[in-house]
């Protein structure tokens, strides 16, 4: 069973789904730092934890940008025809919203750790700028705005993996099925 | 005092920064001597910059002390042998971030509670290098021990600038207790610099 690499007109192909999973995988690690940060005692545990969460944010962001130009030079397969005018707006909108989300969040973390005065720490040699000054006002309202997407990440993601049951239980589709590295054998 | 502002990130020299001050005092008499002899100077935190630099966990971090007093009084009109004593009010550390700020100034670090001051008193100032060596003794967190002090000195127009920089091991002065006391999470050196401008004490 041999997966191509470029989407096809019926499902996703390997490197889209690589994206797909890898980031998946690394936004769930990073509720569990988040709450690892909250949870964690000690002064140094935290600036580990805290330095880690940016670096696997910054990692996220860059398969982000990455996957997005792949979905520019390679388009997904279109919808199922059967799928209603609402349901093609809402599949739509709620790509749009996690796109946008996957990039806003780490931009706001970069954001919230600039003004938190902690810009340099960063996991291994890789070192970005800070974008703002040093400033309690910035980082507490960068740490809400943080937090607001996160929740909002997970509220949209959710909806999202409903969506995809609901089309595999209960609709019996292929829209799931396209995202799963599993490619019959009849199938091209 | 802009360029403090830049500076963030956990700090440990406050007792540093008072001998800085002294020894800059020092070297600052040798071209003052031409104006007055044995006469005192002085310099605060509204007059210089007591600033340092340390690492935390490979990552290097800087902050500075705003509150602090420099006195240097010179014998025989010349910076060799002047007496300079320096003041640190710990409390008022800065790395640039709340939780830096925390536990520098926590139980664990400087301990700013139990121990609010820092002081610096000279022994010995003499010529040497590009400007003048000073000795001294460094007490902070209630431990006393010898530290050493680079001094220069600048004229800018009427103005005559002091400075200087100093390396302190923070672990001599017990700043770094439980989970600080582990050189490989902070460096235990932490490098001290200061620029400061000189004010006769008598002039008003």
């Amino acid at each position: 069973m041999s997966i191509p690499l470029r989407n096809t007109a019926s499902r996703y192909g390997l490197i889209s789904q690589l994206f797909h999973w890898l980031i998946v995988g690394l936004i769930m690690a990073q509720y569990f730092w988040a709450w690892r940060i909250d949870n964690v005692e000690g002064f140094r545990a935290r600036l580990e934890l805290v330095t880690q969460h940016k670096t696997i944010g910054m990692v996220v962001l860059a398969l982000a940008v990455l996957r997005l130009l792949w979905r520019l030079i390679n388009q997904p397969p279109p919808l199922p025809a059967a799928m209603v005018r609402w349901e093609r707006w809402a599949a739509k909108t709620g790509h749009a919203l996690l796109y946008g989300l996957i990039f806003a969040i780490p931009l706001s973390g970069w954001l919230y750790s600039s003004a938190a005065g902690l810009g340099d720490f960063w996991w291994g040699p890789v070192s970005f700028p800070s974008l703002v000054e040093s400033s309690e006002l910035l980082e507490d309202r960068f740490g809400v705005l943080h937090r607001a997407l996160g929740l909002a990440l997970a509220a949209v993601a959710g909806l999202h993996t409903l969506a995809a049951l609901r089309h595999h239980f209960m609709l019996k589709d292929s829209v799931l099925k396209r995202m799963l590295p599993i490619w019959p054998k009849n199938e091209p | 005092m802009a360029e403090k502002r830049t500076l963030n990130r956990v700090g440990f020299s406050d007792a540093i920064g008072a001998t800085i001050f002294a020894a800059l005092l020092v070297a600052t008499w040798w071209p003052l001597a031409a104006v007055a002899a044995d006469e005192c100077y002085r310099a605060d935190g509204d007059s210089g910059e007591l600033n340092f630099r340390g690492e935390a966990e490979g990552t290097p971090f800087s902050g500075f002390f705003d509150d602090f007093e420099v006195r240097l009084c010179t014998v025989d009109g010349g910076l060799a042998g002047a007496a300079i004593e320096v003041r640190v009010a710990t409390g008022s550390v800065t790395v640039g971030n709340r939780q830096g700020d925390e536990a520098l100034r926590g139980s664990d670090l400087l301990a700013v509670e139990q121990f609010p001051e820092a002081t610096w008193v000279s022994e010995s100032v003499e010529a040497g290098g590009d400007g003048y060596q000073a000795e001294g003794r460094l007490r902070l967190r209630e431990v006393s021990a010898d530290q050493a002090v680079n001094l220069r000195l600048e004229q800018d127009g009427d103005a005559w600038w002091l400075s200087g920089d100093a390396e302190i091991l923070r672990l001599e002065f017990n700043v770094g207790t439980g989970e600080f006391d582990d050189p490989e999470f902070i460096r235990n050196r932490v490098d001290l610099r200061f620029d400061l401008e000189l004010e006769p004490e008598n002039a008003g």
